[in-house]
């Protein structure tokens, strides 16, 4: 029989080493796989990065606000064939997605203003994004713009 | 028989313990439980509500510019700012209006119908309450000595854990159409008495999440 049933320092020592081992990793894989897990991340940035550049494009010169607009610019891009609404966000001629942007009015979210890109229908896995634009010399009138990426 | 070893096992099985803990607290972080529980795994979530309540401050703080290509530009108040100065005048304080836009205080809360307020409801019902989002906007404004202090102007509640906050600075002045109406200057100083034509410099802040 042993009389020195206590447990030694470096048993200790070890036990909470492994611990902060073990903590250490449950930290950071918390952060790592989330994002990932996140099944239309792509997508969803894509649709995020297109509606800045939308936005852009719409945007009144010499106006600081980013969402105030050009309603003439507005109709053009509602006028755009799939073609030249791609030039606007892409490499020439490349198209790894489709893209769908309807601009509905803000009081009345069933009135569509108009549509551009592909028709969407059933989408599965898509990126969505709503922006909301304001006419800079009206702000009465403010339009809603989905972006739909798949 | 006596067991040499009693202690050291006992000390491993609260390390098992402490580790299964870990794990339960692990994935409960990691899964939304709620549709209010703030996670890793909604963040895309709130960055489209980042994204869309900065839209609506962005409206509701512009101030059209008319004459662009002249060299006097003239500006027109925003609908935040035209809300605010025809705000409080009632009472000796800030009348909160609580419940949102379309809460029956929100219409007692004006001293004047202009079309500006009446616009600001509208918006902040379509943007947000019909789409099941929560939102309380404050005022922070500068004191005379410095400090910075805040009016409470429209409140939902105690914001949850996932909520999202978005702010911009908007400048008053004494030139400011609709100033002599007196709201929300029954409660903020002028910050270099009558010296400019600069009132206060006001931080708008609007905390929004999903209810």
């Amino acid at each position: 029989m042993r009389n020195c049933g206590q447990a030694t320092a470096d048993y200790i020592v070890g036990i909470m080493l492994f611990l902060f081992g073990v903590s250490l990793i449950f930290y950071f894989s918390l952060n790592v796989i989330s994002p990932v897990t996140q099944e239309s991340s792509k997508n969803q940035y894509l649709a995020e990065s297109i509606s800045e550049y939308i936005l852009n494009y719409l945007h009144q010169d010499g106006v600081y606000k980013t969402n105030a607009i050009n309603t003439t610019k507005l109709n053009q891009l509602l006028a755009m064939n799939e073609t030249s609404l791609y030039n606007l966000f892409s490499l020439e001629g490349s198209k790894t997605f489709d893209v769908n942007i309807t601009v509905k009015t803000f009081s009345n979210p069933y009135m569509v203003v108009g549509a551009v890109g592909k028709p969407y229908g059933d989408l599965g896995n898509f990126g969505y994004v709503e922006r909301l634009v304001v006419d800079y010399s009206n702000p009465g009138n403010i339009y809603i713009v989905e972006v739909r990426v798949w | 028989m006596v067991d040499s070893q009693g202690q050291t096992f006992t000390l491993e099985a609260a390390m098992t313990v402490l580790l299964m803990l870990v794990v339960l607290i692990f994935l409960i972080e990691a899964i939304p439980l709620t549709p209010l529980t703030s996670s890793a795994a909604n963040a895309a979530m709130e960055n489209a509500l980042e994204v869309y309540a900065g839209d609506v401050l962005n409206i509701l703080t512009y101030e059209p510019q008319y004459n662009l290509d002249n060299v006097g530009i003239t500006y027109n108040t925003s609908i935040l700012k035209e809300a605010l100065i025809y705000w409080g005048v009632r009472g000796d304080s800030p009348p909160t209006i609580y419940g949102g836009a379309s809460s029956r205080f929100y219409n007692t809360s004006f001293s004047r119908s202009a079309n500006g307020v009446i616009l600001l409801k509208d918006i902040l019902i379509n943007a947000f309450e019909t789409r099941g989002i929560a939102y309380n906007i404050d005022v922070f404004y500068k004191t005379m000595n410095g400090e910075v202090e805040k009016l409470e102007f429209i409140e939902n509640g105690y914001p949850s854990d996932n909520a999202i906050v978005v702010s911009q600075v908007i400048f008053l002045y004494v030139t400011d159409p609709g100033f002599e109406y007196a709201g929300i200057t029954n409660y903020i100083p002028d910050l270099d008495g009558n010296s400019s034509p600069l009132y206060n410099i006001l931080e708008i802040r609007m905390t929004v999440w999903r209810m």
